[in-house]
């Protein structure tokens, strides 16, 4: 959400207007997605969205049980902190080649990733049983399971 | 619950309004924000799709603000005189006032439905009695003031008065002056005002019965209904926007414009630096001339660097001297060469650069700094009204110097060395010159200055700085504008007091123009004849569609005022317009008089800024692109074409790529069997081979498109059922069309009306599709395709909503 708010003021802010409409798509597929109901980041997309579609903006936020209009809600702001990518998304190779993708969180070591690595479904199934030579892990980068 | 956008728009359009949600204070601790729109012109055609652009954008950005906590001013008005009114009024008789306003309800009932937050209660239009009141007033301020040379900036005329009275001037002294008759004194005073009157040549335009602006005529024919022009002397008003030629350059600099935006008003000014100089003239052997054996060329030149490179000069064909320096021998060929030139149109003059034309006179010129003897020429190319109306050719570095020089066969001079190869002109600054006297050897952007410095002290020429704007024209022969608040006596031009205004449009009989070219006011003998015989009579031009846009901006932020154009309190408050968007076919109309407006304005300290727009935005176009649809015409046997079957009556219309395929061979046998099966029997399909189908192509009307695709249902009711019984044939169950940009296409189907794209997928959906488009600056076609997307969007925005609150609910 922190990161739609920082677009969405950059593209306003820049008279980016035709980004900012794709920014509302993608933000809102991914809450669909995440099935996200909470009031206070419904709340945000709202206000951020009342230049854009007046209308409905006004009257879900009426709908939320809001007083007063949203035309004249405090903007909100974003929290550069909540920005920095805690989580990434890393490639699994198993002897090179490209199988599957773990989640981890950046701040894990070999051997706490060694460990993940060895529980995911799809290296279970290359592996068969047998116990890998040897796991690469760049941190940040990639992981190679070597068999 | 199911999105029902047309009841939600409503009701909250309904709500804000009976709220007063957009209302704005000039009282406000907040930090204030001016977003502006250019006002439209109310046009019968009402609003299309390309208006909303700007506006939806600059709306945005105003509710944007206004979130960020700002006191956000965002007004919205009419630029509602102009000529169309006034054209429509002469074919119907309808007073302009009565269309003007029918238009403007039409515009705000589409502009509210798009949900705009404009604070109509500032609403203006230029054609309001109470609006004009001040635009004529401000047109008195410009009359009785005068442009200083010393503080470079307007001061009372008053004061020059003062200064004449006690000191006089170079041309005369104080005595001189109060001895001058009042019209003398007037007539020297109208010589400095900032809006003056003069005998003048105007772009006269008998079809339109009107004098057109520079900038309302192109390509040589009038803007509108591209009507020839023509040269006419009358009197008329002018701007002396010229005094202000330096300032305005100066102010680009203190503007957030888009460069080209900035270029091309820099182009406009067309402020260039050189020297002006004087050649002698060779006396020639006929007597004619005797008498003027002093008359001297007069040249002016901004590369006095090329003064070497001269091999000829080109005079104007009007020029003063023609007449006086032809030798005996040519005059036959220049008379015969005259001629041909007044047959020609200034446009044609300059348009047609490939066609070479001129005429040797027969006398030369002679270069101060060799001696050399240069051939005078006259030709078309060079217009009497720029400059001196003569021109040194320099062929080795100018195009068309060149070009009429290998066409003359004239000898070139080469002062460039290995820039010039013989081929063409080689226009450089960065050369060393040669075979340039005492300029040799040095670079020609520093050769200028020493060659300027050389003439001054020779005493033949001076340096002298040059621009391409004129003083703007000022009047029109029209009813529907601004009456001026002008009595001429005696030739003597009086203002009326300011508690005289407004001085109203009076009503007349006829739109028509009047006697001798005037306007439709000089037919109101009662409201022009101010004594009877006219000895006092009114001024019966009006002003120009320019004149109330040129300070709109300033009354928004205190429409209501009695007493004044605008609280200087309430002016220091809004300040300058923050954001200002706007299309670019305004660069050096609007928003250079607008800019000296506003220069005046400060120079008297009527306003404390002196730059009307902060940050200007140029919107781009949304060209309407045309739909056409293939018809079948008729089927002709291949041999000889002698056997035609005409199936145009039948009105089968084929969709795009099975009448014109681009994978495959057209395929006759294909749509002979579709035709049959449409109509049995009307085509022979055994020698179907033997002929050849021709198709047309019908220009469909968007309003009944969506995408590429005809909606059929539609497309039957159109034009009164023409279409009714028509037959289609198909492809994947549609009938595709051909997408074309025809611009100029005398039936224009290509509006779309925003308020029935509102009502089918609601404003909000509009809004946002319209801003999906494509970047805010940028000119691209219209499609509708795009939009159920972004409805589908807003579709999924409200289930999100809702599921939540569904949740909640049973929490």
């Amino acid at each position: 959400m922190h990161r739609t708010i920082k677009k969405i003021e950059e593209d306003t802010e820049r008279f980016s207007f035709n980004t900012a409409v794709s920014t509302f798509m993608i933000c809102v597929n991914d809450l669909a997605d995440l099935k996200c109901h909470k009031k206070e980041i419904l709340e945000k997309l709202l206000i951020l969205l009342t230049p854009y579609a007046p209308h409905i903006s006004e009257e879900l936020w009426d709908q939320l049980g809001n007083q007063g209009s949203v035309l004249d809600a405090a903007y909100p702001t974003f929290n550069p902190a909540l920005l920095v990518e805690s989580t990434k998304e890393y490639p699994v190779s198993i002897n090179g080649k490209l199988r599957t993708n773990i989640e981890l969180t950046l701040d894990l070591e070999q051997p706490q990733v060694e460990e993940l690595v060895l529980q995911n479904e799809v290296v279970q199934k290359w592996l068969d049983g047998k116990a890998p030579k040897k796991i690469i892990f760049v941190k940040n980068k990639m992981i190679n399971v070597v068999i | 619950m199911e999105y029902d956008f047309r009841k939600i728009e409503q009701h909250w359009q309904e709500a804000w309004k009976k709220n007063g949600s957009y209302k704005v204070s000039n009282e406000s601790a907040k930090p204030k924000y001016y977003v502006l729109d250019m006002f439209p012109y109310p046009s019968g055609a009402g609003l299309h799709v390309g208006h909303p652009l700007g506006y939806i954008a600059s709306d945005i950005y105003s509710r944007y603000k206004r979130l960020k906590g700002f006191n956000v001013l965002h007004p919205m008005g009419f630029d509602s005189f102009g000529l169309p009114a006034e054209q429509y009024a002469l074919e119907t008789g309808q007073h302009p006032a009565a269309t003007t306003e029918k238009n403007i309800a039409t515009f705000k009932a589409q502009l509210d439905k798009i949900g705009f937050c404009y604070d109509w209660d500032r609403e203006l239009r230029t054609s309001d009695p109470q609006f004009y009141k001040w635009t004529q007033w401000i047109f008195l301020q410009l009359f009785n003031s005068y442009f200083c040379n010393t503080q470079k900036k307007a001061r009372p005329i008053a004061d020059l008065v003062k200064k004449y009275e006690t000191k006089g001037n170079p041309h005369f002294t104080a005595e001189q002056w109060n001895a001058f008759t009042k019209k003398e004194q007037e007539e020297i005073l109208m010589n400095r005002r900032l809006a003056f009157s003069k005998y003048g040549e105007v772009n006269w335009c008998e079809a339109l019965g009107t004098v057109l602006a520079n900038d309302e005529i192109v390509n040589g024919v009038s803007e509108r209904g591209g009507h020839p022009v023509e040269k006419k002397k009358m009197r008329q008003w002018y701007l002396r926007i010229t005094a202000y030629a330096d300032r305005l350059l100066e102010g680009l600099e203190t503007v957030e414009f888009s460069e080209s935006m900035k270029e091309m008003q820099r182009n406009w000014i067309g402020k260039s630096e050189g020297a002006e100089m004087e050649f002698d003239l060779i006396p020639g052997p006929s007597p004619e001339r005797e008498g003027s054996r002093s008359s001297k060329l007069r040249v002016y030149t901004t590369r006095p660097d090329t003064i070497f490179g001269v091999d000829f000069m080109v005079l104007a064909p009007e020029h003063e001297l023609v007449t006086v320096i032809t030798t005996t021998g040519q005059k036959a060929e220049v008379e015969k060469y005259l001629h041909y030139v007044k047959s020609r149109s200034e446009r044609e003059r300059l348009a047609e650069a490939k066609i070479i034309t001129g005429c040797f006179t027969g006398a030369y010129a002679i270069n101060p700094f060799d001696g050399r003897e240069i051939p005078i020429w006259i030709a078309e190319y060079v217009l009497a009204g720029y400059g001196t109306g003569a021109i040194m050719a320099v062929p080795c570095g100018d195009q068309r110097d060149f070009a009429f020089a290998k066409h003359f066969d004239i000898p070139i001079t080469n002062i460039i060395g290995s820039h010039y190869n013989g081929e063409e002109a080689n226009p450089t600054k960065d050369a060393i010159l040669e075979n340039s006297g005492f300029l040799n050897g040095l670079l020609m952007k520093d050769a200028i200055v020493v060659a300027i410095n050389k003439i001054e002290e020779l005493g033949i020429g001076k340096r002298k700085v040059n621009y391409r704007m004129r003083d703007a024209g000022f009047s029109r022969q029209r009813y529907w504008g601004e009456p001026f608040p002008i009595i001429w006596s005696d030739g003597v031009a009086i203002p009326l007091d300011a508690e005289e205004l407004p001085l109203e449009l009076p009503h007349v009989d006829t739109y028509g123009p009047g006697p001798e070219g005037e306007g439709p006011l000089a037919n109101i003998t009662e409201w022009v004849e101010l004594t009877p015989g006219g000895e006092v009579k009114r001024e019966t031009s009006t002003m120009p569609g320019y004149a109330g846009s040129s300070w709109y901006f300033l009354r928004y932020m205190d429409p209501e005022n009695e007493t004044t154009f605008c609280d200087r309190k309430a002016s220091d408050y809004w300040n300058q317009v923050d954001l200002y968007i706007g299309g670019t076919e305004h660069a050096v109309g609007h928003l250079l008089y607008s800019r000296m407006w506003t220069k005046v304005l400060f120079d008297l300290g009527l306003i404390g800024f002196d730059e009307p727009f902060k940050k200007l935005l140029n919107q781009g176009m949304i060209q309407g692109s045309s739909r056409f649809v293939y018809r079948l015409d008729e089927l002709v046997s291949n041999f000889d074409g002698s056997d035609k079957i005409q199936l145009g009556e039948y009105n089968f219309f084929i969709s795009c790529n099975i009448a014109m395929p681009t994978d495959s061979d057209f395929d006759r046998l294909r749509i002979a069997t579709l035709i049959n099966e449409k109509t049995p029997g009307l085509l022979n399909i055994q020698t179907i081979n033997n002929y050849g189908f021709s198709f047309s192509t019908l220009h469909v009307d968007v309003n009944i498109v969506d995408g590429v695709e005809l909606n059929i249902e539609e497309f039957k009711k159109w034009k009164s059922s023409e279409f009714a019984n028509a037959e289609f044939i198909l492809e994947n169950g549609q009938i595709y069309l051909w997408c074309g940009n025809r611009e100029n296409e005398q039936a224009k189907f290509n509006t779309v009306d925003p308020s029935v794209l509102c009502e089918k997928y609601g404003a909000d959906t509009f809004r946002m599709y319209e801003m999906f488009l494509g970047p805010v600056e940028a000119s691209k076609p219209w499609d509708t395709k795009g939009i159920e997307g972004v409805h589908r969007f807003l579709r999924k925005l409200w289930r999100l909503f809702n599921e939540a609150s569904a949740k909640a609910g049973k929490i």
